[in-house]
């Protein structure tokens, strides 16, 4: 083939996999930084050392 | 008290920071704006000055040939069979005709992988002196929207090879 | 729950449909006269174009829709500031994956002909609709605000359709035809190229929809960033 070709279908693949992951990426940053606001205060939360 | 005196001064630079930000951002999406507006300002320009009217065809040209002059314009014909000869330098001559009227092209730089008798082209060029020569420095090569597979019966055999090859 | 369930279902058929249109398109589908295996640009290119509109579509209808007083929902507009924002991805890249073609068959990557001057200024219109939606405000104004930029962007995609029978124009008319409802490629390169078309439509479906769910996030979290504000300011108001 003509290398034309594979770079077309190579740009298609990248672009629309990497608008894809950016998505996924921002999705979970947003969640983890609404997750701790949600949290209870720090005298209500289990004592870190119970998990040794 | 002294923990709302505190507060005062740090929820006003807060809302400083805040203030100072936001004519950040404004001034980020002025320069935005501005690109946008040239850019479409440009892309305006363009579609109604060169786009509307893309090219000329053969005929046109020759109708207007005084008109023209050694000016430089798209000129749009179908390369003639038995015309195209390959000249030193890489330069290539053949004739479009379209509508009748033929002009000689003389082109220099190689020419599209496309490029053949038959087919139509956009040259990109002017006349040279007061006939009906043309000197191109761009040839674009047009097709049409049919694609027809080139060998049917052995893809159809090569297809089946793979299929084989597969399992 | 369901809804979840849904946009994966339409993630998971989109990757398998892309992965078999490319298999088909690289591998199946034969070389054509002329073109020999520069054809197999067909079955990426045009599909981009298409869900480009596609996308402008949705983003048009919605706004229709969130303009309309008895439809409007924050939701309508957070619908059309994610489809376009996916359209104008899916334009980067007709315009890329064009340029190569034009580049192989035409013999220029890029020139000011009408369809491709059309959609260079699609790419701007909706970038600059996007930019707008950036523009702080009033929530309900910036939102109006960009639902009738849509609209007025929107003039733009039936003229690139059109582009090539109205004017001059270097490139060729669409293979698919939909206004004279022809197609001009037949057999297995027509069921690639149909295939591509839906393939990229779900796609497209799948990352908006991922789109949606980030701008409701975000919004929820300058709620909740507007909420403690407050309470900060009502705890200052109790000390003092």
């Amino acid at each position: 083939m003509s290398g034309y070709v594979e770079a077309g279908y190579l740009v298609v693949t990248i672009g629309l996999g990497g608008y894809a992951v950016s998505l996924l990426a921002r999705q979970r940053a947003a969640r983890a930084r609404l997750q701790p606001r949600r949290r209870p205060p720090v005298e209500e939360r289990p004592e870190p050392e119970e998990k040794r | 008290m002294s923990t709302a005196t505190a507060a005062g001064p740090a929820s006003k630079a807060g809302t400083a920071a805040a203030r100072q930000a936001a004519a950040t951002t404004r001034r980020r999406l002025a320069v935005v704006g501005v690109v946008i507006v040239a850019a479409l300002g440009f892309l305006v320009y363009k579609g109604l000055t060169s786009a509307i009217v893309f090219f000329k065809t053969a005929s046109e040209a020759v109708a207007n040939r005084a008109q023209l002059g050694n000016s430089t314009f798209q000129l749009e014909g179908t390369v003639v069979r038995g015309t195209v000869h390959h000249l030193g330098g890489s330069r290539v001559a053949f004739e479009i005709r379209q509508g009748g009227a033929s002009i000689h092209i003389v082109n220099t730089g190689e020419p599209p992988q496309l490029f053949r008798p038959g087919l139509p082209v956009v040259v990109v060029g002017h006349f040279v002196g007061s006939g009906d020569n043309f000197a191109s420095d761009q040839i674009m090569v047009k097709h049409s929207q049919q694609y027809i597979a080139a060998h049917p019966n052995r893809v159809r055999s090569t297809g089946a090879k793979k299929t084989a090859a597969g399992r | 729950m369901s809804r979840n369930r849904l946009v994966r279902l339409v993630g998971a058929l989109g990757l398998v449909g892309v992965i078999a249109t490319y298999w088909l398109g690289l591998f199946v589908t034969p070389n054509a006269k002329l073109f020999g295996s520069l054809v197999r640009l067909l079955y990426i290119h045009p599909s981009m174009a298409w869900v480009a509109f596609v996308a402008y579509g949705m983003a048009f209808c919605s706004s229709l829709l969130y303009l309309w007083p008895r439809t409007r929902h924050a939701r309508f507009d957070r619908l059309a500031g994610a489809s376009a924002e996916v359209g104008v991805v899916f334009t980067g890249l007709t315009l890329v994956t064009g340029s190569i073609w034009g580049r192989t068959t035409w013999g220029v990557w890029w020139t000011w002909d009408p369809l491709l001057t059309t959609t260079a200024l699609l790419f701007v219109l909706y970038l600059g609709y996007l930019a707008l939606r950036r523009v702080p405000g009033d929530p309900e104004v910036v939102a109006r605000r960009s639902a009738i930029a849509a609209l007025i962007a929107f003039v733009d995609v039936p003229v690139v359709y059109f582009s090539v029978t109205w004017w001059r124009s270097l490139h060729q008319p669409p293979t698919v035809d939909l206004a004279g409802r022809h197609l001009y490629v037949h057999g297995i390169m027509a069921f690639t190229l149909f295939l591509s078309f839906v393939s990229f439509t779900l796609v497209y479906a799948w990352l908006t929809a991922h789109r949606y769910r980030l701008a409701a996030l975000s919004e929820r979290e300058e709620d909740e960033g507007l909420d403690l504000a407050l309470e900060e300011r009502r705890a200052e108001g109790v000390l003092a």
